[in-house]
């Protein structure tokens, strides 16, 4: 019998492959089983990556410009005494030899064992000295893997287990292409690591708990990206089962990517732009072969948190610049940091109430030099590539930081030469914007709504928190309310575009297409299904069953409205609808 | 040859003074084995001589078994003696 685990689908796809387990208590470890006539080369591997640490030590305690105290070289002494010690050295040999593992393994078995000894001890003296055995196994590590190319030896596709991965692991690891797919203990669906992930059009999950515990090396895997279900230990009965779902999953996305042809358009011609949120530049291809018209939004937190520094203007620029590489598209939507919420990085200060905190249009106009160096670097690419940029202002509540906003971007353009016009909008997901949506539209060109804060911030309901249950839904009257009474607000006609998982839910669908709205952007994923239900509904039915639903005031009843109103209108996305994709 | 010896430095059998036991162990050809109550330990490796634990006042018994074993207990000896260069 087959076992398996349900986690998170983060990113869509099915992949099978053996496991690849890194393990990243402080490092990533690379679990491989070897042949016996690998022995050699891994001892010899681990003696060489200790003997250069070893040196590395030494040149420490000879470079006395550091000033070392004596204390100083006695604890160096101590390392190097370590790392000649014949109890780690002879550990990490037999280990090699009688478990035929990679010298990476056997080091990190070798010191797992070490360390739960150690901590047995009372003396806290004693259990301290243990954080220099990480150090040295560190070091011995970082050699170690100094000696190889990961994954070289091995063969086959490759699923990466952890328990949690990194975004520099993620990234390192993914960009090889026998890796297939990725499982993770821990994680969710904004992490950086998911990002990644489905740029790359990994099949992942995440959050299942213990499976990183569960796995062995070099296993047979099957990992279910759209349901979220990695089984393994599947049996030669099972197999032509598997095989089956495989299938399934090939046509699917056979009619997926038919779907993404279809424009965003209702049978009696009622028009939606449908486009793709991204995250990464590398995104651009796969969002256009899923249907993507344009860019709806071009998140920038990952530019801005993914090294230590912020990037310089010209860092900023040479990406942005990306997002015109093919001519892919011809309109791109950049949305301004929006660091804070949930949406931490190392940008993250310590805050009571971060979602109420300092976010969004507030963080840029705390920190004006970010901000300058952000619109410096969109209007350059505008004007070099003589291309319509569209920039987008997060967590807008008051008119005055529109008009400050607005007041920096035109001084700025003063330097440029730009043949583009560059519209600015704002993003509406605070109560607060909603009841000024008319003075807005005297300053900025568009509005997106951004819907998963405006849903948290109408109802007081944090979205991550899982013990409340159904008062974050779209579903919420006061929400349908609160979007009914935004588009009513909307003057001179501007083009509304609406962001968030909202815009990407099949079921509030005939709300959008009935409220008018211009745009519909999401993850590039959903693209073909979307227009695919858009294809079968027709505008007067969404604008009647809107007003149906305007009149309930339980979100029970104004789900089983809208579900309804889809499942009797939907033909060609019907056979997808049970993957809820 | 067996020798008993009860630790005299403030600090006991610490990182420092187990670096400089284990830097004189190694000069010895002599298997040297230290252990305190019931747990034994490498007296050329700096982790069994850590994972002994031995604080200050507390009885080991050092056995060298080898050509150089009188040597090696005699500087043993001293350097415990010594109190491993701690000043108090």
């Amino acid at each position: 019998m087959s076992e398996e685990k349900r986690g998170l689908a983060i990113s869509p796809g099915f992949a099978v492959g053996n496991v690849l387990l890194i393990n990243q208590a402080k490092m990533a470890v690379e679990k491989r089983k070897i042949k016996k006539n690998e022995i050699i080369n891994e001892i010899n591997r681990f003696q060489k990556a200790v003997e250069i640490s070893k040196s590395e030590i030494s040149s420490l305690k000879i470079n006395q410009d550091y000033g070392y105290k004596i204390e100083h070289i006695e604890i160096l002494d101590f390392n190097i005494l370590i790392l000649e010690d014949e109890i780690l050295a002879g550990e990490v040999i037999s280990t090699i030899e009688t478990k035929l593992i990679n010298a990476e393994w056997a080091l990190n078995n070798v010191l797992t064992n070490k360390s739960k000894e150690f901590s047995k001890v009372r003396d806290q003296y004693m259990r301290e000295r243990l954080a220099d055995f990480y150090y040295i196994a560190e070091r011995i590590m970082k050699n170690l893997r100094g000696t190889s190319e990961p994954l070289a030896d091995i063969k086959g596709n490759i699923i990466l287990v952890a328990h949690d991965l990194s975004p520099i692991d993620a990234l390192k690891y993914s960009t090889n292409n026998k890796v297939r797919g990725i499982l993770t203990d821990l994680g969710g669906t904004t992490s950086h690591t998911a990002i990644i992930a489905r740029s790359m059009g990994l099949p992942t999950i995440m959050s299942l708990r213990d499976i990183s515990i569960r796995l062995n090396p070099g296993q047979k895997i099957y990992v279910d990206g759209y349901k979220g279900i990695a089984t393994w230990k599947v049996t030669k009965s099972e197999k032509g089962e598997m095989e089956n779902l495989k299938n399934r999953y090939v046509s699917l996305e056979e009619s997926l990517l038919n779907f993404s042809k279809l424009s965003g358009e209702t049978k009696d011609k009622k028009v939606i732009s449908i486009r793709a949120n991204i995250e990464l530049t590398s995104e651009l291809k796969v969002a256009k072969k899923y249907g993507a018209e344009g860019i709806g939004m071009y998140r920038t937190e990952f530019l801005f948190t993914r090294k230590e520094q912020f990037p310089s203007v010209e860092e900023q620029y040479l990406d942005y610049l990306n997002l015109f590489e093919d001519n892919l598209f011809d309109e791109i939507t950049i949305r301004t940091l929006d660091t804070g919420g949930d949406k931490s990085g190392n940008l993250n200060h310590q805050e009571n109430n971060p979602a109420l905190g300092l976010r969004g249009i507030r963080y840029s106009l705390a920190n004006k030099e970010i901000f300058i160096s952000q619109i410096n670097a969109i209007l350059k690419v505008s004007q070099d590539k003589k291309k319509t940029i569209r920039i987008l202002l997060p967590m807008i509540s008051t008119i005055d930081e529109i008009i400050e906003s607005i007041g920096i971007i035109d001084n700025l353009k003063k330097s440029f030469t730009l043949e583009k016009n560059v519209p600015i909008g704002v993003v509406v997901e605070t109560p607060s914007a909603a009841m000024l949506i008319p003075e807005i539209c005297n300053y900025v060109d568009f509005l997106s709504i951004g819907t998963n804060d405006l849903i948290q911030y109408t109802l007081a309901a944090d979205r991550t928190n899982e013990n409340l249950g159904e008062i974050f839904s779209p579903f919420q009257p006061s929400v349908i309310r609160m979007l009914k009474f935004i588009m009513d607000s909307v003057s001179n006609q501007k083009y509304v575009s609406v962001c968030g998982e909202m815009a990407n839910n099949i079921a509030c669908l005939p709300v959008f297409i009935g409220l008018d709205v211009n745009e519909l952007s999401m993850n590039y994923h959903s693209i073909p299904k979307i227009k695919s239900v858009i294809h079968d509904l027709s505008y007067q039915d969404c604008k009647s069953a809107l007003d149906n639903c305007l009149k309930i005031t339980q979100p029970d009843k104004i789900r089983k409205l809208l579900t309804s109103v889809i499942n009797d209108n939907i033909v060609g996305a019907k056979p997808i609808m049970e993957y809820e994709i | 040859m067996l020798k008993r010896i009860t630790i005299s430095n403030k600090l006991g059998l610490h990182a420092r003074a187990a670096s400089k036991l284990v830097q004189l162990t190694n000069k010895f050809s002599s298997e040297i084995t230290i252990s305190r109550g019931n747990l034994r330990a490498n007296g050329k490796s700096i982790l069994g001589i850590l994972s002994l634990v031995a604080s200050v006042n507390s009885e080991i018994d050092i056995q060298a078994i080898g050509l150089d074993e009188k040597k090696a207990i005699k500087e043993i000896e001293k350097l415990f003696n010594d109190k491993f260069g701690e000043k108090s």
